[in-house]
């Protein structure tokens, strides 16, 4: 057991190493693969060659060393090399016919007819089905207008025109998969399913590659699946129909889908709206449809791992049907495999996720030893079963190793097996009576302190006080313990079964939760601790109720659906609960952002992790090992054998710290990046480790996407900030201040600098009052106004919006307890580890001309200098008394003459412009969607012939600008 | 054998206790039927209805 242990964490650590390294050579490492394998096979040919000569096999297996150590060594070595080999052969798609490779023969827009299979039931994600297709032949397509004579009547009339398509040849698709995004309103909605011949006429997209700093890679997600292109089903945009449907081929999976589409008929009759959706998500792991909200709050109090049908459900499934089986007196050895089964047709029903397939492998295997193995004393690990199981998954999926719900499955348990007995052990001895007291105390006066004040969490220094109070409180509690003679109020007095929950809970959430949230997601569920202790238990409960309804209900004829329906009404209060649950946890307790760690900084948390839970073996191993090597001295054969190994250790620590440190990036002495938010604007200004940011972007409440949230609050998240010096806003746009709101909850921000009123009382003001604050262009209200009559309401939703975001931003200010400065020519910020200066607007009047008193800003440090403008061009263009490095743009700059004669005296290294053309509805019955429009399709041209580089975030992503030894260096996110 | 007893007993008053408490609700609440949940999810996996 223990060698098949090595030689996984061998192949799982190959594999690994071709994700650090980048390494492409799979030719190589195969070849390593075969050199170390035949290493391996020398030694134990020569160990055991003669038995295996005379056929005697039993000699090899009683032997006390059957593989030796030589042999075992180049294995692990075969094995590691084997996995890299995978890995990176996985990662190949440039060979001919693949997918990939026929698509990037030609441009983006070209269309294309593609003819293919349904691989898999489509998904539902809002108003889309997500439809995986395996193309199997695909054609150009070109669209001709031709001149037709052949007609009577067309020859009448002088003749016409008509379309024609004309087709290429048919490519033949040997890899890579497509995945179709069919609206719901297109007919073929409701008629696309699993294993159907269809056949699909547009253009293909490919996913957006990673944009932003912090922000998610969708294109290398989408890769990982094997998914290489995107088609969005949409009238007049793409095509998609049903050619034939299969009825042949994977028996299995169809037997699976129909189960999941019987018991989903079930819920849908037996539950309303929106609990079935919770249900549907727990059971069958149907995501769509559940409202966001919910998702929000499973998501802020650490429970979204009941809607990812994780590992849990199995085992609870596991156990229900056992309880079922044992309940018939049905003995093991027949219902085992039956169980088995079971587990694996609901890993299928549930989309084959890599924590349900590693779950279901897991309890089989265990089953199937308990039932067939017992007998013969074999007792199986739970570290052995985790290791088969990430074995398989990452045999047939090599990819899967860098997605977090792969590395958050496999933790889970790893923390569960190894973690979970000294926690118990630890809180055993820490919780009797005084320490018990102290430590419910400590665990109280926290929890009350942050529902009470929940801006405490946006303190720069609660995460490490509140370590340090969680290590201070475990330390005085175990004295307390030790040294109190008190037995009674112990933890030790808490049933097993409550202990042992209690003590993998911990578990969990130090190996497992506290570093991965933090890893993958920047975020950090307070309430999770005590919101698990509920939603566990309780989820077994519903998943089981709901899983003997579904079944009862799809299942057994007239009776059935009216069991089911009263099994579920009970059910519909559990669920209810839980989401009750969730919504009183989320509004009592914070949700705060939390610094991601580097990788290095991850594997420095387990080893520490590890030093600190196994200190006692680890001294044990120390010592032992301290006295072998001292006796292994002594002996004067040996000695030089040993000083080499010394001197090899010292050789191999020096050279790998070196490749470590030459591989850390020197940080800047300043880094500007102007974000890639969309409409909108935010440049993030980092110097002497302290953040400043200009602008915050756009928060579309109609779209519900919050660019503050997605996109500023993932890059400060990985930059390891604890708060932001600074905010300068530069104009009251609402996509300069509205995304603002949701950093503001996550962040301290210890001054706002504006160019235009803002009050700090907290008091809404009125529209009458906005309107005649801010000036916004709009000739039909500035006349109303002229005239003597009231603002009326917000005449467009971008209006509303920019109210909406002001009010807000009033709100804000007053409930973080933000000071507020007003900006004018002449200012200067520099605390904040760059200079800024104000060059314009020169004077604070009463009325705030939103697209003209912008603020241009001059940026300093050392000898170099940016600009900052706002978008109106005209101060810049009357000299700005210095020769800029670099200018960054907060929107397409205007008039284009006047930033054109800017430019070209500046002459800089660099300009980058935040512009995206905004939707649709933003604009609709904006008074300036006309000029916005227009300038948008004239700029393009214009702006390539300056004879320095323009970046435009809507083509480049995020612009990066970095000073090193006052040099100016450009990165762009997304490359040509 | 202890524990399958238990598993045992805990299934049988947990599907006793279910019926009880469903039926309860059913009685309670009069919009609880099943046309009433079909309608209410309509728009809920719309390609897949009962």
């Amino acid at each position: 057991m223990l060698t098949f242990i090595l030689l996984s964490l061998a192949f799982i650590g190959g594999m690994g190493f071709a994700v650090l390294s980048g390494a492409t050579a799979s030719g190589l490492f195969l070849l390593l693969t075969a050199v170390f394998f035949t290493c391996a096979v020398i030694p134990f040919w020569f160990k055991h060659g003669n038995s295996m000569l005379a056929g005697d096999f039993k000699a090899i297996r009683e032997d006390e060393e059957t593989i030796p150590v030589l042999s075992m060594i180049f294995l692990m070595l075969t094995l590691a090399m084997f996995g890299s080999f995978s890995y990176v052969s996985e990662l190949r798609y440039d060979y001919r016919g693949h997918f990939l490779t026929i698509c990037e023969k030609y441009d983006e827009s070209t269309t294309w007819r593609i003819s293919g299979r349904v691989i898999e039931e489509p998904k539902l994600r809002g108003d889309y089905l997500e439809v995986l297709i395996q193309p199997e032949t695909m054609r150009r397509v070109e669209r001709k207008r031709v001149r037709v004579q052949n007609d009577s009547e067309k020859k009448k009339s002088g003749g016409g025109y008509e379309t024609v398509a004309e087709t290429s040849e048919a490519e033949t698709v040997t890899g890579g998969l497509l995945m179709a995004l069919v609206y719901e309103d297109n007919e073929v909605f409701r008629e696309v399913s699993f294993n159907q011949t269809v056949e699909i006429e547009g253009q293909l997209t490919e996913a957006s590659e990673k944009r932003n700093p912090g922000a998610m890679d969708y294109r290398q997600y989408l890769r990982n699946r094997g998914i290489f292109r995107t088609v969005r089903i949409m009238p007049r945009r793409a095509a998609l129909k049903v050619v034939e449907q299969r009825e042949s081929g994977a028996v299995w999976y169809r037997f699976a889908l129909h189960i999941k589409n019987e018991v989903l008929k079930v819920i849908k009759q037996t539950m309303p709206y929106h609990e079935s959706s919770f249900l549907g998500g727990v059971l069958l792991g149907l995501k769509g449809g559940l409202p966001p909200k919910v998702s929000q709050e499973f998501r802020m109090t650490g429970v979204s791992h009941v809607l990812a049908v994780s590992g849990l459900h199995v085992t609870i499934i596991a156990g229900l049907f056992y309880g079922l089986f044992t309940m018939f007196k049905i003995p093991l050895r027949i219902f085992a495999p039956i169980i088995v089964f079971s587990l694996f047709t609901f890993a299928l029903i549930v989309g084959w996720p890599s924590s349900a397939v590693r779950a279901a492998l897991m309890n089989s295997l265990f089953l199937l030893s308990m039932a067939y193995l017992k007998d013969s004393g074999f007792k199986l690990s739970v570290i052995f079963s985790l290791c088969v199981a990430s074995d398989y998954i990452l045999f047939m999926s090599p990819l899967q190793l860098t997605e977090p719900s792969f590395v958050l499955s496999v933790m889970a348990i790893y923390a569960l097996a190894m973690f979970s007995e000294p926690s118990g052990e630890m809180l055993r001895r820490m919780l009797r009576g005084p320490g018990l007291a102290f430590a419910a105390l400590a665990f109280a006066a926290f929890f009350v302190a942050i529902i009470i004040d929940n801006t405490l969490v946006l303190h720069p220094y609660f995460f490490p006080l509140t370590f340090f109070c969680i290590v201070a409180t475990c330390y005085i509690s175990t004295r307390l313990s030790d040294r109190s003679t008190f037995q009674s109020f112990a933890f030790e007095m808490l049933p097993g079964w409550l202990q042992g929950f209690l003590a993998a809970q911990i578990a969990i959430f130090v190996a497992m939760m506290l570093p991965l949230s933090a890893f993958y997601f920047g975020q950090l569920s307070l309430a999770a601790p005590i919101a698990n202790l509920i939603a566990i238990p309780l989820i077994g409960l519903i998943v089981q109720i709901g899983l003997i309804a579904g079944l009862i209900g799809a299942f057994v004829p007239v009776i059935g659906i009216y069991i089911a329906l009263v099994l579920n009404a009970a059910n519909w209060l559990a669920v209810k609960f839980f989401l009750g649950m969730a919504s009183f946890f989320a509004a009592l307790i914070p949700y705060p952002r939390i610094s991601q760690p580097v990788f290095y900084e991850l594997v420095i948390y387990y080893l520490l992790l590890h030093c600190f839970y196994f200190r006692r073996e680890i001294k044990t191993w120390g010592l032992a090992l301290y006295a072998a090597v001292y006796d292994v001295w002594d002996e004067p054969d040996y000695r030089n054998s040993l000083s080499l190994l010394a001197i090899f250790a010292v050789i191999l620590a020096v050279a790998g710290s070196v490749v470590f440190f030459s591989g850390i990036e020197r940080q800047p002495d300043l880094r500007m990046t102007m974000l890639d938010v969309g409409f909108g604007s935010s440049l993030m200004i980092e110097a002497e480790g302290k953040v400043t940011l200009i602008d915050a972007a756009l928060n579309d409440t109609l779209a519900g996407v919050d660019r503050g949230e997605r996109v500023i609050q993932p890059a400060l998240s990985g930059k390891q900030v604890r708060e932001i010096k600074a905010v300068i806003l530069s104009s009251a746009l609402p996509e300069r201040i509205s995304g603002l709101s949701s950093v503001l909850s996550t962040y301290r921000v210890n001054r706002l600098y504006v160019p235009f009123p803002l009050p700090t009382n907290g008091v809404r003001v009125n529209f009458e009052e906005y309107a005649r604050t801010f000036a916004f262009g709009d000739i039909k209200l500035e006349r109303r106004l002229k005239s003597g009559q009231n603002a009326g309401i917000p005449p467009s939703y971008f209006w509303e919006l920019a109210y909406e975001s002001y009010n807000r931003l009033i709100e804000d200010v007053h409930r973080y307890k933000i000071p507020v400065q007003l900006l004018k020519a002449g200012d200067k910020i520099t605390d904040i580890g760059v200079n800024i200066e104000v060059l314009y607007p020169e004077r604070n009047k009463d009325t705030f001309q939103q697209y003209y008193d912008g603020l241009v800003l001059k940026i300093t440090r050392d000898t170099q200098n940016y600009v900052y403008l706002s978008g109106n061009a005209h101060p810049a263009a009357e000299g700005v008394g210095f020769r800029p490095d670099f200018i960054f743009v907060a929107d397409l700059p205007y008039p284009y003459e006047a930033f054109e004669k800017f430019v070209k005296s500046a002459n800089p290294e660099g300009v980058a412009i935040s512009f995206r053309f905004p939707a649709a509805w933003l604009m609709d019955g904006y008074h300036m969607a006309g000029t916005i429009s227009s300038r948008n399709k004239s700029y393009g041209p214009r702006l390539k012939q300056l004879n320095f580089p323009v970046y435009m975030t809507s083509e480049n992503g995020a612009v990066q600008v970095d000073q090193l030894r006052n040099t100016v260096n450009t990165k762009v996110f997304v490359k040509d | 054998m202890q524990e399958s007893k238990d598993a045992t007993r805990f299934l049988i008053v947990l599907l006793v206790v279910t019926f009880m408490t469903g039926a309860l609700v059913l009685v309670v609440k009069s919009d609880y039927r099943i046309r009433d949940n079909e309608l209410s999810n309509l728009e809920y996996y719309p390609h897949i209805s009962p």
